[in-house]
């Protein structure tokens, strides 16, 4: 009996083997690439207003389906919004789901390395959530209480290094389950951005959430995968054109209600050109 | 970083995995005396032929048979707390476990209980054994006997579905692949390593219990 | 954002029941021509055959299928091929079904007598129209109530496509649960919907059960 099952296994690992081995390389991908095939497939969050979501009739919408908008306007070509989730991003990417993400990706070192990005094109502040009976003024009283996050978010990187191991850290597939865990009091504070707490005050305007701390100001770029020059010199111009004219200050505005932040115009470690 | 396939970088977590199968084994392994208590005390019901108790057991089993575990999982998991009840992760996966096997264990069951025959029965209340009595030795005993291959297989295939329950963050082999293919965005060979570990896992209960079967059934029944 | 469920909500809901459908329909069909495939290769009586089968069975029946979707998935995009996600759940899901309907009609087709075979063979007929005319046609009565549970499961196997993020209707639950923030009553929705679909499913199969169990008492 044992011998027939060994068999088996092997030979099933043996044919799952063979099937992986049946790689091609990935093609370089170029501005001319995507306007002759007449359409330029974006991933955005679908579970993160107003980023990225669905509006009440099934449709995605936010600040950075405005600039995909814009982008695929500019680049003559239709835009293709592909709604996912933060856990999921690079791996969509990576495997050549769609062709960029104006998907809420914060600009840090770890992911410089995985992914190319463009300069920033909207920023925001990424902070600890809790009620306001929690008295947290540092990161370490936070330390004994049930914290969620979206796992690999920001959020997630900061909160992980900040707290001791052995924390208890929840980490979600995606931000709609976090805030679901925070509402339903599944966890006692979250990571999160400074528009979750705007979302949640829109549902729940007797709220007791407020922001408790701030880690750091976020800058968001457009990600393409690595190596893509010509793609990636095409989206910076793009990105200083927007800005130039005032598009982008008006999807800031129409979406947080505010004038567009001072972008910096280099972050350590993260690279706004191919290298 | 084209698409060139590196284990290595995931095999270098060896020691989370690990811990990731011990924490899957434990989590349904808590689960199923929940599952075989469940489906010993609604059978045990059902037998005695009540309307009521007969028509909720029913009305149980096919709810969960007809809803997929996910669904079952947030309902406990997020939906509870509304009504006051918080339920941390593993309990709730746990209970969702238990609760989800046992809607099968009762089916798989009672067909071993009704194939019992009457004769048997007979004999035992001949004998003066009570009603519980007659129930624990003359039907449960033989019962499990007959169907523990089916019962067996049910258990291995919840060990299985715990895998569902990485999205509420419960500990188990699957969340654990989530945490390591965040860390090292290798999405494919991540999940690729922790499907061998569950077949090795099923493989390993299968013998075990393989072996479990042949310790408690081995006395003769002629 | 809004706190109670409208017409638009309701048709999210439904949006979400037909993709539902649509992965359950064309991972069965073509689950359903796979798992003929393998349950032939099973009962073929050629060694090697048998074993390929076998044990691309064991791997679809002994892994989660959640991992087997996650890695059709992420594995499809990594192989440089186009496809859509839909399709990388639909795949997955197929060769999920190809496995379990292999193995169930597998033991159905040798369920059926041995002497059925020996005397088709002796009166001459080749395997094709052995198996077309005299086992194929008992071994499909007996398999039916367990290939019914089977789409049961697919359908609600379905639901996994939420994790990688496909909108089916699960998905849309967990959608419209943060849009209304009232999780114990959209998940108790999505339930009774997942219910209306699989329990007259569930009903058939039984009553299959029942209708041929009995002339099989010869």
């Amino acid at each position: 009996m044992s011998t027939s099952i060994k068999r088996r296994v092997a030979l099933g690992l043996l044919a799952l083997g063979v099937a992986t081995l049946t790689m091609r390389p990935a093609t370089a991908q170029t501005v001319d690439e995507i306007k002759q095939r007449g359409v330029v497939r974006i991933g955005v969050l679908s579970e993160l207003p107003p980023w990225g979501f669905l509006d009440a009739s099934g449709k995605l919408a936010g600040y950075d389906v405005d600039v995909g908008t814009l982008l695929a306007q500019k680049l003559g070509v239709r835009a293709e919004f592909s709604g996912m989730t933060v856990s999921a991003r690079i791996a969509q990417l990576m495997t050549n789901k769609v062709d960029m993400l104006l998907a809420t990706m914060g600009m840090y070192p770890e992911r410089a390395k995985a992914v190319q990005f463009t300069e920033p094109y909207a920023g925001l502040k990424i902070i600890l959530l809790a009620n306001k009976n929690q008295k947290i003024e540092k990161l370490e009283d936070a330390a004994k209480l049930r914290i969620g996050v979206t796992r690999g978010a920001a959020q997630d990187i900061a909160i992980t290094k900040g707290l001791p191991p052995g924390s208890d850290i929840r980490r979600f597939d995606d931000d709609s389950a976090v805030i679901q865990a925070l509402v339903t009091g599944q966890v006692e504070a979250a990571g999160a951005n400074t528009t979750y707490i705007i979302n949640i005050r829109k549902v729940m305007p007797n709220n007791e959430f407020e922001q408790k701390l701030v880690f750091n100001d976020q800058w968001m770029g457009v990600a393409t995968r690595p190596g893509q020059k010509d793609l990636n010199t095409w989206l910076n111009a793009a990105i200083d054109e927007l800005k130039a004219n005032g598009q982008l200050d008006a999807i800031s505005q129409k979406w947080t209600a505010q004038k567009l932040p001072d972008f910096p115009t280099s972050l350590p470690g993260v690279p706004y050109t191919v290298q | 970083m084209a698409f060139q396939f590196d284990f290595d970088a995931v095999l270098a977590y060896w020691p989370q995995l690990l811990w990731g199968c011990m924490l899957t084994l434990q989590l349904s392994l808590l689960a199923m005396p929940i599952t075989l208590g469940i489906a010993i005390l609604c059978v045990y019901v059902l037998q005695m032929r009540e309307r009521v108790s007969t028509v909720v057991i029913g009305g149980f089993v096919e709810a969960i048979r007809n809803t997929p575990f996910l669904v079952q999982i947030f309902f406990l998991f997020f939906g509870l707390p509304t009504l006051g009840v918080r339920l941390d992760p593993n309990v709730a996966a746990i209970l969702a476990l238990g609760l989800n096997g046992a809607a099968y264990a009762i089916e798989i069951l009672r067909g071993g209980v009704e194939a019992i025959s009457r004769g048997q029965v007979e004999a035992g209340v001949a004998l003066g054994l009570r009603s519980v009595q007659i129930f624990r030795y003359i039907i449960v005993k033989p019962a499990l006997r007959a169907v523990y291959p089916a019962m067996t297989s049910q258990f291995i295939f919840l060990m299985l579905t715990s895998s569902i329950a990485s999205s509420i963050t419960a500990s188990e082999l699957t969340h654990v692949g989530a945490e390591i293919e965040a860390e090292t965005f290798r999405s494919f060979e991540v999940y690729f390593t922790i499907a061998v570990l569950y077949l090795v896992m099923s493989f390993g209960l299968s013998r075990l219990f393989a072996i479990v079967g042949r310790l408690s059934f081995s006395y003769p029944t002629r | 954002m809004i706190t109670s469920l409208g017409p638009v909500q309701y048709l999210l809901l439904l949006q979400g029941l037909l993709w539902t459908l649509a992965l359950s329909s064309v991972g069965f069909l073509c689950g359903g021509i796979g798992g003929f495939g393998i349950a032939l290769a099973r009962s073929s009586g050629l060694r090697w055959l048998e074993s390929l089968a076998s044990a691309f069975i064991e791997v679809f029946r002994g892994t989660p299928l959640l991992l087997q979707l996650f890695i059709v998935y992420y594995g499809v995009g990594l192989l440089n091929i186009d496809m859509s996600p839909w399709l990388a759940v639909a795949v997955a899901l197929m060769l999920h079904a190809s496995a379990f309907l292999g193995e169930i009609w597998r033991g159905s087709i040798q369920s059926v007598p041995l002497g059925q075979t020996e005397a088709a063979t002796a009166l001459g007929l080749h395997y094709a129209d052995r198996m077309r005319y005299v086992v194929l046609p008992q071994a499909v009565k007996v398999s039916i109530p367990a290939t019914i549970g089977f789409l049961v499961q697919l359908v609600k196997g379905t639901s996994l496509a939420a994790i990688v993020n496909f909108t089916e209707l699960s998905r849309t639950g967990t959608l419209l649960s943060n849009l209304t923030y009232r999780p114990l009553m959209i998940y108790a929705i999505v339930g009774a919907i997942y219910f209306v679909v699989c329990w007259p499913l569930s009903w058939f199969g039984r009553a299959m059960e029942r209708r041929f169990t009995p002339a099989d008492r010869t």
